[in-house]
């Protein structure tokens, strides 16, 4: 019985060295290779009626064309550009094209980066179409009664919002956005999140 | 053969006889250092030396801001050197002087400074030749006054404009001043043609090398230039049948569409709210670019495309008129909803009556224009009269498409939608030049009401020049190079035999 209770002191001895060990991987040394994944404790949280830069960008759980639901908490982990667009906008149709390019351009920066184009208030006939006939391949979700839109304050179409790894909104940009000026905030995105 | 290349060759023409005057001058002030070793004489070498490398990179790397700015370093390093070799003559002005020069190496405003530095290097040979009363050095003195102005010059010649008057007068200027440099060494060579053989060698290797590259480029880029318009002319032609390949697509479909119980059962039965979900259904099942049903008289029930968008009438349509007639009729027709586009038209049949009609089809848009563009791989655009509605080129900014831009060159438009020819030329879109090929757009009725273009940005053949230009004139320098080695020696040798 003593012999017996030595290996289960040793047992459980090394199951609490280990689950310290594990703990403490967890809790500081895995956050500094891939990012934070204690996302509710370091990041505020969004505000309504305030900026939502430097918060933790709404999710969403959105169905794309398919009628897949896609969230952006899928993300996670991974830097994110999410645009919201409508094909009625000339300049957010536009984007969506530019969007589309950047990704077809098989760069290694395009590759690190998850890009997600969100239809406002539109029928998904009206989106489909149009992706289709421009052969359009960006991942497009929609949000047919525009809350996604509510939540993230959109004022105007387009409106890119670059979310970090650990899903932090870095930089919000109202407008058309150029492939050039794209790459650039893409690799800010990159380095901000590296650091962190 | 644009002028856009010409200016191009034109510009690599200029760099490379600044190099070679450059490069003979150097090697002047280096058998003067020969003759009396003078550190001054060698900082005068080493200064064309690094001139001529500077014009060598302005004349081969257009656009490439890097070697740019590392050239104009490079530049600034060479007139240092050679204002430092004027300071043996005159020490009081040469403190002054450094200053100068020294700034250039980290200022944006190259061109000025340049300008200035080479000022500069006119003032010291005025100087040395009112000194010494020596009249050799006034082309010396009127080559870099004129290279000044070349400088100062290019300060006012808008970024990236090479086409515009002050760049020419740049190039005329400089030119003129390398031709002067070149007379003021060719003073000095012909009293002591016998030490500068191998200048000459190196000189007329260069000269060679230009003209080689030259022709070869000029060669090329006509054999390049004359396919490229062959392959827009198919492409156009591509792109053309493809459109006419979507008014079959759109008339099948609106046919199969006009036949759905869906659509037949809710408009029958005058069910907006079932109807506009079966449209929406149908829009996407058949991949229309747009989808409206209207009834018998041409009002328009839903468009399942733009839902806010009813109520208005489309009895004035071609396609409308037909179906009305009990026809299927498929033709491009321009509308204030869809924009131009390719539209067909099919009745809506209930108890042998037609209760409605369906307008089916695809516009011819920007989205319309990418999607060709992958296939092609050329810029497209598409025009209503001779104004562009819908393209795939961005301007400079990478924001704006290059639509409703109309056509600047009447002979051409009137070629295409007049005469209905296919034509090829070189254009201008907003300052950006492209060689394009124009083909009309004709509705059913054999109206021209439009135009279909593919087009390729002439950046792209100049960077075909600009690499076939290097490529020539490394090439052809080496092999000069290997095939004076042997003469030079043999020279060298028959002449030592002779003194024997």
């Amino acid at each position: 019985m003593k012999k017996h209770s030595h290996i289960l002191a040793f047992v459980a001895l090394s199951m609490a060295i280990a689950a310290t060990g594990f703990y403490i991987a967890g809790k500081y040394i895995l956050p500094q290779i891939v990012g934070s994944t204690d996302l509710a404790a370091e990041i505020p949280q969004a505000v309504p009626g305030q900026s939502l830069l430097g918060r933790r960008a709404p999710n969403f759980a959105l169905s794309d064309l398919a009628g897949d639901r896609t969230a952006l908490s899928q993300y996670y982990g991974a830097p994110a550009i999410v645009t919201f667009w409508a094909t009625w906008s000339a300049d957010a149709a536009d984007q969506v094209k530019i969007l589309d390019d950047y990704a077809r351009n098989d760069s290694e920066q395009a590759r690190l980066v998850n890009v997600v184009a969100i239809d406002s208030q539109e029928d998904p006939s009206i989106v489909a179409s149009f992706m289709e006939r421009g052969g359009y391949g960006t991942k497009a979700l929609l949000d047919p009664f525009g809350e996604a839109s509510s939540r993230y304050d959109v004022k105007g179409l387009p409106t890119t919002y670059f979310i970090s790894r650990d899903g932090a909104v870095k930089e919000i940009y109202a407008g058309i956005l150029s492939e050039r000026v794209l790459v650039e905030k893409v690799d800010n995105l990159l380095k901000q999140s590296t650091v962190q | 053969m644009s002028l856009y290349f010409i200016i191009n060759n034109f510009v690599f023409a200029v760099g490379m006889v600044g190099a070679i005057v450059f490069i003979i001058a150097a090697w002047l002030s280096f058998d003067a250092y020969r003759l009396r070793p003078d550190p001054f004489m060698l900082a005068r070498s080493l200064g064309f030396s690094l001139g001529a490398v500077w014009y060598v990179i302005q004349a081969m790397t257009l656009g490439n801001d890097i070697l740019l700015f590392v050239g104009s370093i490079i530049f600034g390093a060479a007139l240092l050197l050679i204002i430092s070799s004027f300071l043996e003559k005159i020490e009081i002005a040469a403190h002054a002087i450094i200053v100068v020069p020294s700034f250039t190496l980290f200022s944006g405003y190259v061109h000025a400074l340049s300008a200035l530095g080479l000022a500069l290097i006119a003032f010291l040979a005025f100087r040395q030749w009112r000194r010494e009363l020596n009249p050799t050095w006034k082309p010396f003195f009127v080559s870099f006054v004129l290279l000044a102005l070349g400088s100062l010059i290019a300060v006012f010649i808008p970024e990236g404009s090479s086409t515009s008057p002050f760049a020419a007068l740049r190039l005329l200027v400089e030119v003129s001043g390398f031709i002067v440099l070149g007379y003021w060494v060719w003073q000095y060579m012909r009293l002591r043609l016998s030490e500068s053989v191998m200048m000459l060698s190196v000189g007329v290797t260069f000269l060679l090398a230009t003209i080689v590259t030259l022709a070869f480029s000029t060669i090329l880029i006509s054999r390049v230039t004359a396919e490229t318009a062959r392959n827009l002319v198919t492409d156009v032609k591509v792109l053309d049948y493809a459109v006419s390949s979507l008014k079959g697509e759109a008339l099948a479909k609106a046919g199969l569409v006009s036949q759905e119980s869906d659509i037949v059962s809710s408009l029958a039965k005058n069910d907006p709210a079932s109807l506009t979900q079966a449209a929406e259904k149908f829009l996407q099942t058949y991949s229309l670019g747009f989808l409206t049903i209207a009834d018998a008289q041409g009002s328009v029930i839903v468009r399942a495309h733009a839902l806010s968008r009813h109520g208005d009438s489309v009895a004035g349509e071609r396609a409308f008129e037909e179906a009305a007639q009990g026809n299927r009729f498929s033709t491009i027709e321009d509308d204030p909803v869809e924009g131009l586009s390719v539209r067909a038209g099919a009745p809506i049949i209930s108890a042998g009556k037609i209760i409605g009609i369906v307008l089916a089809g695809y516009q011819l848009d920007n989205a319309f224009a990418d999607s060709m563009k992958r296939v092609t791989g050329l810029e497209m655009f598409i025009y209503k009269g001779d104004t562009s509605i819908s393209g795939t080129a961005f301007a400079a900014d990478g924001t704006k498409r290059l639509v409703g831009v109309k056509l600047a060159d009447r002979s051409l438009s009137s070629s295409v939608l007049a005469d209905g020819q296919t034509v090829t030329a070189n254009i201008d879109m907003y300052g950006e030049p492209f060689q394009a090929s124009y083909a009309p757009i004709t509705n059913e009725d054999g109206k021209i009401i439009g135009m279909i273009s593919a087009a390729k940005h002439q950046q792209d053949i100049i960077n075909v020049a600009n690499a076939t230009n290097r490529l020539t004139l490394i090439t052809v320098i080496l092999i000069m190079l290997v095939l004076l080695m042997p003469i030079y020696f043999l020279a060298k040798r028959l002449s030592g035999e002779s003194l024997e």
